[in-house]
């Protein structure tokens, strides 16, 4: 049994695209808020699955010769990515959950005429 | 990826996508806090197999206080002005994405690499966000500090209201 890049990225689609469902499906604002982080999370998935498995071609040091390429992991960008990400999902769920509190106080007759 | 990663993978991962799915379908509140709750243990488990710890605490705690706001007792519901049809040309349009990302993951195996990272990994990140990508990191605490504002004002607000 071995985890492949393309397994990682199967999960994070898998995320993505339940956490889109959630966002259309549901008929009240604040339960569609609940898509965004499985969305957020399965693009940090993602970012953090291409951190682990892709190569970068950092170094490619010039000799006298040839040239040699060496392929190592580079730094873990994907990781930092998927942490901004996580925090930026947080950040848009406590906005989301205050203007969808704010908006269902509004009487209609003014959300009709704000639009 | 050693076989206990590989089990870590697997296992977090069912636990996340169970978890996504129920968020999806389920109709109480409480229960649903609680599946987005499951699903960002499983999220984190992924990231966590996957060398990437530090990003999975920070996830973890995201998880937990996006199901904490969501799960909050003083819930206004607020629908949305969009009838049926377009909600189901929307989950049709979610199937497809599922489809197009699938195909995607699928052309994926791009490269194949000996990672020489470490488990945690948290002084890089942090290197990576506070010097190198210190724009980036920046950007994100000004939309979480614009959020926060939001919230505080909103609640301001209904506390003046009553």
């Amino acid at each position: 049994m071995s985890v492949s890049l393309v397994s990682v990225l199967f999960v994070a689609a898998g995320m993505i695209a339940a956490g889109a469902f959630a966002v259309v499906w549901r008929r009240d604002a604040t339960a569609a808020l609940a898509g965004i982080p499985l969305m957020f999370g399965g693009a940090a998935i993602a970012f953090a699955g291409v951190a682990r498995f892709a190569a970068r071609a950092t170094a490619a040091t010039p000799s006298p010769t040839t040239q040699v390429v060496v392929s190592v992991s580079g730094p873990p960008l994907g990781q930092a990515a998927a942490v901004l990400i996580a925090i930026a999902a947080l950040a848009l769920v406590a906005m989301g959950v205050g203007l969808a509190g704010r908006a269902a106080r509004v009487p209609a007759a003014r959300q009709e005429a704000s639009r | 990826m050693d076989s206990p990663h590989a089990i870590g993978f697997f296992a977090s991962s069912a636990v996340a996508l169970a978890g996504a799915v129920l968020v999806a379908l389920l109709g109480r509140r409480g229960l649903r806090s609680l599946a987005l709750l499951v699903a960002g243990v499983g999220v984190a488990g992924v990231e966590a197999s996957l060398s990437a710890g530090f990003a999975a605490l920070v996830t973890l705690v995201s998880f937990a206080g996006s199901a904490l706001l969501l799960a909050r007792p003083d819930h206004r519901a607020y629908e949305w002005p969009v009838d049926g049809l377009w909600r189901q040309l929307g989950a049709v349009g979610a199937a497809l994405m599922l489809a197009l990302l699938g195909y995607a993951a699928y052309r994926g195996a791009f490269a194949h690499v000996r990672f020489n990272g470490g488990d945690l990994g948290t002084a890089a990140v942090g290197r990576l966000l506070f010097a190198r990508e210190a724009l980036a990191t920046e950007a994100v605490v000004g939309i979480t500090v614009i959020g926060l504002v939001v919230v505080t004002l909103l609640w301001r607000t209904r506390e003046r209201e009553r």
